[in-house]
C-alpha cells in the first residue's frame, strides 16, 4: 500500500467516522425525552398507552413536533410496529400500539421539531409479557 | 461436471483477482458495518452492525454452505488485513503440532454461540462491531506469528463451522487426472510456484491449509481460495459438482486430515455443529425463558452467566455424550461387530448427524433471512442519515421487511426433513459398511436419535418467540 493513498484512506475513514457522531449528536441533542408505558408490565394482550414528553434543557415543553413511534423488536428482521404520536398536552405525546410478540421491544420516536431539526430518541421496552 | 470448464462461470472462477474482488467488497461492507456499529444508532434494527450480521451474513452463509461451498471463507475480508500484516512482518513459526486439532476451534465457536446468548449480541451494535474488530486482530496476530493459513485451518470458529457444513456442499476442489499429479514434479498445489531465479520467492501462493490435492478428499479444512487453481501449471485443478455428504463415508487417509475416524476433534465438532444448532434456535424461544428462570432457581442465582453456562453444558456436553454413547454402545452390542471401538463408532455416526446440523442452521437462519431480507434498506437508508444529516437516500422504510413469518414455515421445514433424511441415509449407508452383517438392527438406535432431534427440531420451530435483551436505554 502506497504511503500516500494509505493516508488517503485513512483520512476518509476518520472524516466518515465524524460525520455518523456529528449526525448522531446533532439530532436535537438538546432535548430529552421522558417514557411511560401503560399498563406496566405490557403484554401481548392489551394496548399498550406509550407517552413520550419532550422537553427543552430548561424544561419548556416541546410543542408542535411531528413524529411518529416505531415499536422494533430488538432482534433485527421483525416487523416493526408503527403509529403516529398524537400530541395530547404541550409537549406530551401518545400512541396506542399492541406488541405483536413477547419479550423486549426497542421504541423510537423520530420526527421533526417546528424549527425543521430532525428528532429521534428511543427507550426499551425489556419484559413484554406473553398472552395467558 | 467441472464448473471451471463452464463459459462463463469458468472464467470467472479462474480469474486470477476473482478472490480479492470478493474480499474487498466484504472488507468494504465490514467496515460500514463496524462504523455504523460504533458511531450509528444503538438499536439493533436499525443498525447495518446488526441487521447486516444477524440476518444477512448469517442466512447467506449457511445457504451458501448448501447451494454452493465455502464461499464466506473465499471472500473472507481478515485475509486481506493478514496479507497486508504479512508485508510488514513476515510469520516465522509454524504452528505447534500438539495444536493441529480442531479443540481449539471447537472451544471458540462455544465461546461464539455462549456470548451471543449471554450479551445478546443481535441488539448491541457497537458490540458487534468491536467483535468484527477483534476477529479481525485476533486473525492478524496468529497469521503473522504463524505461517499458512493457521488461524483459518485452527483458530477461526467460523471457519470450522464452515467446513463441517461444507461436507453438505455440492461441490469440490479436486483434480483432473491423477496421471497428470503423479507425473508432476514440482507439486505446486500445495508448495506454490517460485520464481526460477529466487527459489524462496513466491510468485502464486499454494495451498495455505496443507491439501495436497492428489489426496485431499472433501472439502474439510478447504476455503475454497482456489489458490490450487492458479498454482497448478498442468492447468489440473478441477471444481467439481458432487453428491454432498459423501465424503463423510470416506474412512481412507485424506491430505492433512489423516482418517476421520480417528479424528475424536472432527466428530465433537460434528456435535457442538448439531446440538449448537438446536441451541441457538432454542434460546429464542419463551419455552427457554421459562427454563433459565427456573434453573436459576435451581441454582439459587440471579446472573443469567452461569444459567446460560449450564444450559450449555447440558445441551452441548452431558445430553449429546449420554445419547450418542449410549448408541453406540447398543449399536455395538446389537450389531454384530463386538470388535469396533466405540471411539470409531461415535466418530463415525457423529458425523452422520451434519446434515441435520444443517437442517436446523438453514431453518433458523434462513426464516430470519427470509423474513427480515428488506430490511437492509431501511438500515442502508437511516445509516445515510446518519451521515448525512438528510434523507438522501429517502426516509427509511420500516415497514420493509420480508416474507411473512407463516409462509416460511414450510421451507423450514423442508430444510429440517432434508437435513433428517440425509442424516438417515448416512446412518445407514454407515451401518452397511461396518455392521454388514445386521445393519438394519445396528442403525436403529442411531435413527432413534436422528428422528428424536428432528422432532424436537420441530417442536423448537413452533415455539412463541420471546427474546429478552440487555438493552440500551438513550
Amino acid at each position: 500500500m502506497a504511503p500516500e493513498g494509505g493516508r488517503v484512506r485513512l483520512k476518509a475513514s476518520l472524516a466518515a467516522c465524524c460525520c455518523f457522531a456529528m449526525a448522531c449528536a446533532g439530532a436535537a441533542g438538546d432535548v430529552t425525552a421522558t417514557w411511560t408505558v401503560e399498563p406496566t408490565p405490557p403484554s401481548v394482550e392489551v394496548a399498550a398507552l406509550v407517552r413520550c414528553a419532550l422537553e427543552q434543557r430548561d424544561g419548556t415543553p416541546v410543542i408542535g413536533a411531528r413524529l411518529r413511534l416505531d415499536a422494533h423488536m430488538t432482534h433485527p428482521g421483525m416487523a416493526p410496529i408503527v403509529g403516529d404520536l398524537i400530541e395530547r398536552s404541550p409537549g406530551i405525546y401518545e400512541s396506542r400500539l399492541k406488541f405483536s410478540m413477547a419479550g423486549s421491544w426497542a421504541l423510537v420516536v423520530s420526527g421533526e421539531l417546528v424549527d425543521g431539526r430532525r428528532i429521534v430518541k428511543q427507550t426499551e421496552v425489556t419484559a413484554v409479557q406473553p398472552s395467558g | 461436471m467441472d464448473l471451471l470448464r463452464l463459459p462463463i462461470l469458468g472464467s470467472m472462477l479462474r480469474w486470477r483477482h476473482i478472490r480479492v474482488s470478493l474480499q474487498i467488497v466484504m472488507l468494504v461492507i465490514a467496515a460500514s458495518v463496524v462504523v455504523h456499529g460504533l458511531f450509528g444508532p444503538q438499536i439493533g434494527p436499525r443498525n447495518l452492525a446488526t441487521v447486516l450480521t444477524s440476518i444477512h451474513w448469517r442466512g447467506l452463509l449457511v445457504i451458501g454452505l448448501l447451494v454452493a461451498g465455502n464461499v464466506f471463507c473465499t471472500a473472507c475480508p481478515m485475509i486481506l488485513a493478514r496479507d497486508a500484516a504479512r508485508r510488514i512482518a513476515e510469520p516465522r513459526f509454524s504452528w505447534p503440532r500438539r495444536l493441529r486439532r480442531k479443540w481449539i476451534g471447537i472451544g471458540l465457536l462455544i465461546l461464539v454461540l455462549f456470548s451471543y446468548e449471554l450479551f445478546d449480541l443481535w441488539e448491541l451494535p457497537a458490540a458487534t462491531a468491536w467483535v468484527i474488530l477483534g476477529y479481525f486482530g485476533l486473525a492478524i496476530v496468529v497469521d503473522v506469528l504463524f505461517k499458512g493459513a493457521a488461524f483459518c485451518k485452527y483458530v477461526c470458529p467460523i471457519g470450522q463451522f464452515n467446513f463441517i457444513g461444507s461436507t453438505m456442499s455440492p461441490v469440490e476442489v479436486g483434480v483432473r487426472s491423477h496421471d497428470i499429479c503423479r507425473s508432476c514434479r514440482t507439486s505446486d498445489c500445495i508448495k506454490g510456484q517460485r520464481s526460477v531465479i529466487q527459489p524462496l520467492h513466491v510468485i502464486t501462493r499454494g495451498c495455505e491449509l496443507g491439501l495436497f490435492l492428489p489426496t485431499k478428499a472433501g472439502n474439510l479444512d478447504c476455503t475454497l481460495c482456489l489458490d490450487c487453481v492458479h498454482a497448478c501449471p498442468h492447468n489440473n485443478v478441477a471444481l467439481e459438482v458432487r453428491l454432498p455428504g459423501l465424503e463423510l463415508l470416506q474412512t481412507g487417509r485424506r491430505s492433512s486430515i489423516g482418517r476421520l475416524l480417528q479424528r475424536a476433534d472432527l466428530a465433537a465438532l460434528a456435535v457442538v455443529f448439531t446440538f449448537g444448532a438446536l441451541v441457538n434456535a432454542f434460546a429464542m424461544t419463551a419455552p427457554a425463558f421459562a427454563m433459565e428462570h427456573r434453573l436459576a432457581t435451581v441454582l439459587h442465582v440471579q446472573s443469567e452467566a452461569p444459567v446460560l453456562a449450564a444450559l450449555f453444558f447440558m445441551a452441548l456436553l452431558l445430553i449429546p455424550v449420554a445419547l450418542l454413547l449410549g448408541a453406540t454402545a447398543i449399536t455395538r452390542l446389537v450389531g454384530g461387530n463386538p470388535e469396533r471401538s466405540i471411539r470409531g463408532g461415535l466418530s463415525q455416526f457423529a458425523l452422520a448427524l451434519i446434515p441435520l446440523g444443517l437442517g436446523m442452521w438453514l431453518a433458523h437462519y434462513g426464516y430470519h433471512l427470509l423474513t427480515g431480507l428488506l430490511t437492509i434498506v431501511p438500515a442502508t437508508q437511516s445509516a445515510a442519515i446518519d451521515l448525512v444529516g438528510t434523507a438522501v437516500l429517502g426516509e427509511p422504510l420500516w415497514g420493509w421487511t420480508g416474507l411473512p413469518p407463516g409462509s416460511v414455515y414450510p421451507i423450514q421445514l423442508g430444510f429440517l426433513i432434508l437435513g433428517a433424511c440425509g442424516s438417515i441415509a448416512l446412518v445407514q449407508a454407515t451401518s452397511s459398511r461396518d455392521y454388514p452383517e445386521r445393519p438394519t438392527i445396528a442403525a436403529a438406535p442411531w435413527l432413534v436419535v436422528i428422528v428424536a432431534l428432528a422432532i424436537l427440531a420441530i417442536w423448537i420451530l413452533n415455539q412463541p418467540m420471546d427474546m429478552r435483551g440487555l438493552g440500551g436505554i438513550g
